[in-house]
């Protein structure tokens, strides 16, 4: 089955290249601006989801229940009017719920046949809600489409449209009847984000926006065409050699067994990041060099990536658990360590 | 932006590529013009360090002579020149030393990189790199300025310097050089010295060098001293009566004047076997050549190894030179300067100077004020009584 993605692939024109990048930057403005009239607060956790969405990434957002994780993946997938698709994940979620199956229908000839019924997955924008609750078996169901962007059912492979992201949620209070995410599901999350409890000053106005009657919604705006684009664009940026050196200083800084990792990553890492991680992290700078005017990744670009880009790729070993090491003073560490603080 | 410049206009690529590397190239440039003259400081300070060290320590070699300072001086330019042509920046090294200066994000560096490719992508990050770089200055960049370790070898360059310009070496302090007064033993003086490189007559840096060239001649004369004494010897130039008279008390063979021929300190210290020169016989390895007192590597066996009656008679652009015995220049010197430490048969060398004193005895050209002074003399030296 081949795909039409409808993408204009690479630009030849600088003028052409310039004239894009203006309308990324114009673009990633208006989901900001539409985002924030629904989903109040959390600007940074904002632009880590726009940043991973339009590199096409999947987002893994981790947050206590009743802060909006839901409602900002669905703003963001009406202001840009994308398809989107909600799986609430319980234990008995199966495979077949969320890639679909082939059912016996009747064709107008009266004929019985197998036809593929599209599960959830088919879509731009799929919130995978509680994702830790779903099976190891259901996981692997997202595992595949998440990484390959197709899925296989009865032997035939249905690919996604893209664009496709898939924005997890979990909860990390309630953890009794979950099934951890094993760390090759986590490590294909493009970006961990993490929603904090709003200020006193978002908190009233979330009061007042919710419980009033006016009832504001995102303008949608663009479509898929331009986020594929964008998506080209974002990849025809390049790396200074700073920025790069940086990106592999950090990955394998995290490592335990690499020579010269800070001390805090050889007493509390079991597993460093992987390759994904660097992938990630030179992605999302790319897509930041964009939108700060730029044609090239510059080492600035790759500092406030780093966080999101590392903080769920870093394994912890028994001590760093037992200590309560948190992922994000890892980070941190080994951001002083490589001079990328 | 320059038309060159523009992307939109379809400017080949290789323009703005162009642009790019000569306008680095012209920061480089600076960068290592700096370099050079923080290397010729650093360079200059070890040259003078080493050279102070020589100056203080071993009193055979001086650099306080212009030439000296000169060879001083190239060595110095050649180690800096060495020193930055080794550490030169690279185009990419200074485009990095520029985003770093100038907070260009990497944008000078990405157009370096990216210099071959002809992407439109690579061609707006040229472009915009070429743009910040035509608005930026190289002072800017890389500024003149004095860091610590610039300022400390100058320092102690100074320092050095200075105790090479000024004799710090205690038995010099009050030597011939320092009163405008020439040895009546040197070989420059004698007019034995070519006008060449003189490593070991530091009067040529205090301006007295009393004989350099052929018309120069050491004429035993009749001392100006109102009480004369027999015993005394000396020496002035043809063309010059800036040289005093030096009398040698009877029995010293010393000027009274110079303590440090006195003491004979200089070649002792140093364990050196000093030349010396009489009358215009190069006297090496005497047992009193050190008496001479004089350093002069030039000097050095000049009359001495090969001539078969021990003295060397100066050819005809020397013949004016009384006395009668030349040491003749170096150029004639088969065997050539001696090294500083080289050592020579000490019984050799007193055959040789003892065959010189008994042809200048035997030669009738020495005035009769002055006959018993070097008989006396060269008798001293066969009996072995000179200051070691």
């Amino acid at each position: 089955v081949i795909d039409d993605r409808g993408s204009s692939g690479t630009t030849s024109s600088p003028a052409a290249i310039e004239a894009q990048a203006a309308v990324f930057r114009e673009c990633f403005s208006h989901l900001q601006m539409e985002i924030g009239k629904v989903f109040v607060g959390h600007r940074a956790l904002v632009d880590q989801l726009l940043l991973c969405f339009f590199c096409q990434g999947h987002g893994l957002i981790e947050g206590s229940p009743g802060l909006g994780k839901t409602l900002l993946v669905r703003t963001l997938s009406d202001a840009l009017n994308l398809r989107f698709a909600r799986i609430q994940c319980t234990p008995d979620l199966m495979p077949a719920d969320v890639t679909g199956t082939n059912l016996l229908v009747e064709s107008p000839s009266g004929q019985r046949e197998f036809a593929f019924q599209r599960g959830p997955i088919f879509a731009n924008v799929v919130l995978a809600d509680e994702l830790n609750r779903a099976t190891p078996r259901t996981q692997s169901a997202f595992l595949e489409a998440m990484q390959e962007r197709h899925v296989t059912v009865f032997g035939v492979t249905h690919p996604l449209e893209e664009p496709f992201s898939v924005f997890a949620t979990q909860n990390p209070i309630e953890m009794e009847g979950t099934y951890p995410l094993p760390e090759a599901q986590l490590d294909r999350f493009f970006f961990k984000l993490r929603i904090a409890m709003p200020s006193v000053e978002d908190l009233a106005e979330i009061l007042d926006r919710t419980t009033s009657v006016a009832r504001v919604r995102a303008t949608p705006r663009y479509g898929a065409v331009t986020v594929r684009e964008m998506f080209d664009l974002i990849k025809q940026v390049r790396v200074a050699e700073p920025a790069l050196r940086l990106v592999l200083r950090l990955v394998r800084a995290t490592h335990p067994d690499v020579e010269g990792a800070p001390k805090i990553v050889k007493t509390y890492v079991k597993y460093g990041a992987s390759p994904r991680a660097a992938q990630s992290m030179i992605l999302a700078a790319k897509a930041l060099a964009l939108l700060a005017g730029r044609y090239h990744v510059a080492a600035d670009d790759v500092r406030p990536v780093v966080l999101p880009a590392l903080s769920h790729r870093i394994i912890r070993n028994f001590h760093g658990e037992m200590e309560q090491v948190t992922n994000e003073s890892i980070i941190e560490r080994v951001l002083d360590a490589v001079g990328g603080g | 932006m320059t038309p060159a410049s523009k992307p939109a206009s379809g400017v080949a690529h290789e323009t703005t590529a162009d642009a790019v590397v000569a306008t680095v190239s012209r920061f480089r440039a600076r960068a290592v013009a700096i370099m050079f003259v923080r290397q010729l400081v650093m360079a200059a300070t070890l040259v003078a360090v080493v050279a102070a060290g020589f100056e203080v320590t071993s009193p055979t070699i001086i650099f306080g002579d212009p030439t000296t300072l000169a060879f001083a001086a190239l060595t110095a330019l050649v180690m800096a020149g060495a020193t930055t042509y080794i550490r030169r920046p690279s185009l990419v090294f200074t485009g990095a030393a520029i985003d770093r200066s100038l907070q260009f994000q990497d944008h000078v560096v990405a157009a370096l990189a990216l210099a071959d490719d002809g992407s439109p992508v690579a061609a707006l990050v040229r472009r915009d790199a070429l743009d910040r770089l035509r608005k930026a200055r190289t002072a800017d960049v890389f500024p003149v300025e004095l860091d610590r370790r610039v300022t400390a070898s100058a320092v102690v360059f100074s320092v050095a310097l200075a105790a090479i310009l000024t004799d710090v070496t205690p038995q010099r302090l009050d030597s011939p050089r320092a009163s405008n007064e020439a040895s009546p033993f040197d070989a420059s003086t004698t007019g034995d010295a070519p006008a060449g490189p003189n490593f070991g007559d530091p009067s040529e840096s205090a301006g007295v060098r009393a004989v350099a060239s052929s018309n120069t001649a050491a004429v035993p004369r009749e001392p100006t001293d109102p009480s004369p004494r027999e015993d005394t010897i000396t020496t002035k130039t043809a063309d010059s009566s800036s040289s005093g008279a030096m009398e040698t008390p009877p029995g010293t063979m010393w000027p009274a004047n110079d303590s440090s021929r006195g003491a004979g300190s200089r070649a002792d210290s140093a364990g050196a076997v000093r030349p010396a020169t009489i009358g215009g016989v190069a006297i090496a390895d005497a047992p009193g050549a050190a008496l001479s007192g004089r350093p002069s590597l030039r000097g050095t066996a000049a009359g001495v190894p090969t001539s078969a009656g021990g003295s060397q008679v100066t050819s005809e652009e020397s013949g004016t030179q009384a006395g009668g015995v030349s040491g003749g220049p170096l150029a004639t010197n088969a065997a050539g300067p001696r090294r500083f430490g080289a050592s020579r048969s000490r019984d050799a060398s007193t055959a040789v100077t003892r065959a010189q004193a008994d042809a200048v005895l035997t030669r009738d050209d020495i005035p009769p004020a002055r006959r018993r002074y070097v008989r006396e003399y060269f008798l001293r030296l066969q009996s072995g009584g000179g200051k070691r």
